[in-house]
């Protein structure tokens, strides 16, 4: 099987190269050391890395992943997963995050949800009422850390 | 109410205890647990001992357990023995991952008694190619604890002896095979009236699909790391733009006190001014489910200069940020913003703010690799 260039480490390691050894890799767009270099050139999986924007150094992608994973750590479904206990992912956790605070125009389709889920760790489903209050909790919370969140955001941007 | 389901991730981690207390006094048999390999093994007052019908031991004795972990966790295995009244010139091994039952496995744990005449006895602990020189104090009845580790997933193996002592000898490059048996053994020379006399064999997983069991490396999500690491400052602007592409090998402090990576990274400026940033990362035991990296934490302190005019959360055991990942292993810290006094002598590492007065802030990240 040949190789093909997506398999090789796109830095030629002679780019720019800074007193203290370090140089510009255009491929990846980030400084390297030759340790980086290395790594790129043997380990597919930090080479991948570097391919996806999300390797050691490259800070053109570091700040806006740092703070949408942040954010979308935050998701409703992430946390409402977490109260109802991390054993298994809530199947629809996806769903509730892209929603939103704004799944509390589909409270009975996320009871009913719930409802079901309940059934892999205990033996009788949620109260239907308790699962609402829960979610309300849930919404509130998301509510306040993306808040704080975006405070941070904006004081670090001045 | 109908009882409770188990949850998924209650998975009992798998383990065998043998406390030696089966009522086989007077007899050579060891009961359906055990595989005598080499040697006359044996139970009496609820302890294992060899060679006791006749006196003195045999050499390079040997004995395997039939039970045999889960499949999924071949090859990664905690061992415990506890050891009575070792003497000067005992030799005891713990046989991790064996692959039969009458088979050892690639690797074994050798801990040797260089000397018990005095207190704290010294032994020579072996593990793969590493041996470290132990400092032990037997406890009030006279046991010590013989302990290893070997994770044929990551590659590694450690071995230390004693209770509460984390000192370990290990070796980050030792694959144990993927046997699913343990075992012990020893070779001494002439002891007597019972030859060796142990007790409370213990072996379990390190951890299960969902759960962490008895474990003792340190892990990002299911990655060990290696002894050593390489940090690297990156992203480096304004005030610390010299810092960027200064790295240094991070190594783990293999005592007591000292269970963590350091290294120290030297940066240059432009204006012949150096500073030393002493860089220390330590590992919690398990790493939680908010995102990867999260167990390790990292300190700075520049020597010598007191630099650190930053936001010093950052500076002071701060944890690896939602950018970190374990596979491939990359940790990332940051960012360290300057936050200080601009015309703070020290700070005056890449630019001169006399003569650069619109530099006034700057940042930079920290990333730990393999």
């Amino acid at each position: 099987m040949s190789i093909t260039p997506i398999h090789q480490c796109q830095c030629r390691g002679d780019e720019a190269v800074a007193p203290n050894g370090t140089f510009w890799c255009d491929a990846h767009q980030c400084r390297k050391t030759q340790h980086w270099l290395q790594l790129c050139r043997e380990r597919e999986d930090y080479r991948d890395a570097w391919n996806r924007g999300q390797g050691p150094g490259q800070m053109g992608h570091a700040r806006a992943a740092y703070s949408v994973s942040r954010t979308h750590s935050q998701g409703v479904g992430t946390e409402l997963s977490r109260m109802l206990g991390r054993c298994q992912k809530f199947q629809h956790q996806q769903q509730l995050d892209d929603w939103g605070v704004a799944c509390l125009e589909h409270i009975p389709e996320i009871v009913a949800w719930v409802q079901e889920f309940s059934l892999t760790f205990q033996d009788t489903q949620m109260d239907a009422h308790t699962i609402e209050r829960i979610l309300r909790l849930v919404v509130e919370r998301v509510q306040t850390k993306s808040q704080v969140v975006k405070e941070v955001d904006d004081g670090s941007a001045k | 109410m109908g009882a409770r389901r188990r949850c998924c991730c209650e998975v009992i981690c798998w383990y065998f205890v043998e406390p030696f207390d089966q009522s086989l006094s007077g007899t050579t048999d060891m009961g359906a647990n055990w595989n005598e390999v080499v040697g006359d093994w044996g139970v009496i007052g609820w302890r294992c001992v060899e060679d006791y019908s006749a006196g003195g031991s045999t050499a390079n004795a040997l004995i395997i357990t039939t039970q045999q972990q889960p499949l999924a966790s071949a090859g990664e295995q905690y061992l415990s023995l506890d050891i009575y009244d070792p003497q000067t010139g005992d030799i005891y091994y713990l046989y991790p991952a064996c692959t039969g039952t009458s088979r050892k496995g690639a690797l074994e744990a050798k801990f040797e008694c260089l000397d018990a005449s005095t207190s704290p006895q010294t032994w020579d602990v072996t593990i793969g190619t590493e041996t470290e020189t132990m400092e032990i104090v037997p406890n009030e009845f006279g046991w010590v604890r013989a302990i290893c580790c070997v994770d044929h997933t990551a590659g590694q193996a450690k071995a230390w002896m004693n209770y509460g002592v984390i000192a370990a000898c290990w070796d980050d490059s030792a694959d144990p095979g993927a046997g699913r048996y343990s075992g012990f053994g020893h070779d001494n020379s002439g002891r007597d009236p019972y030859g060796i006399i142990c007790d409370n064999y213990f072996v379990g997983e390190l951890w299960t699909g969902d759960q962490i069991c008895y474990d003792c490396f340190c892990r990002c999500r299911k990655f060990a790391p290696s002894r050593e690491l390489k940090l690297t400052i990156f992203g480096a602007t304004g005030r610390y733009a010299c810092a960027g592409g200064a790295s240094t090998p991070m190594l783990w402090d293999n005592a007591p006190e000292k269970q963590y990576w350091s290294g120290q990274v030297q940066v240059t400026g432009p204006n012949g001014r150096t500073i030393t940033i002493l860089c220390v990362m330590h590992c919690a035991a398990q790493d939680p489910a908010e995102h990867e990296g999260q167990n390790f934490t990292l300190s700075l302190d520049f020597v010598d200069n007191d630099c650190c005019h930053m936001n010093p959360d950052r500076c002071d055991g701060a944890e690896a940020t939602v950018l970190s990942t374990c596979v491939p292993f990359n940790l990332v810290f940051g960012p360290y913003e300057a936050t200080g006094p601009y015309g703070d002598l020290n700070c005056r590492l890449c630019y001169d703010p006399l003569t650069e007065l619109e530099i006034t802030t700057g940042e930079f990240w920290i990333s730990v690799t393999e």
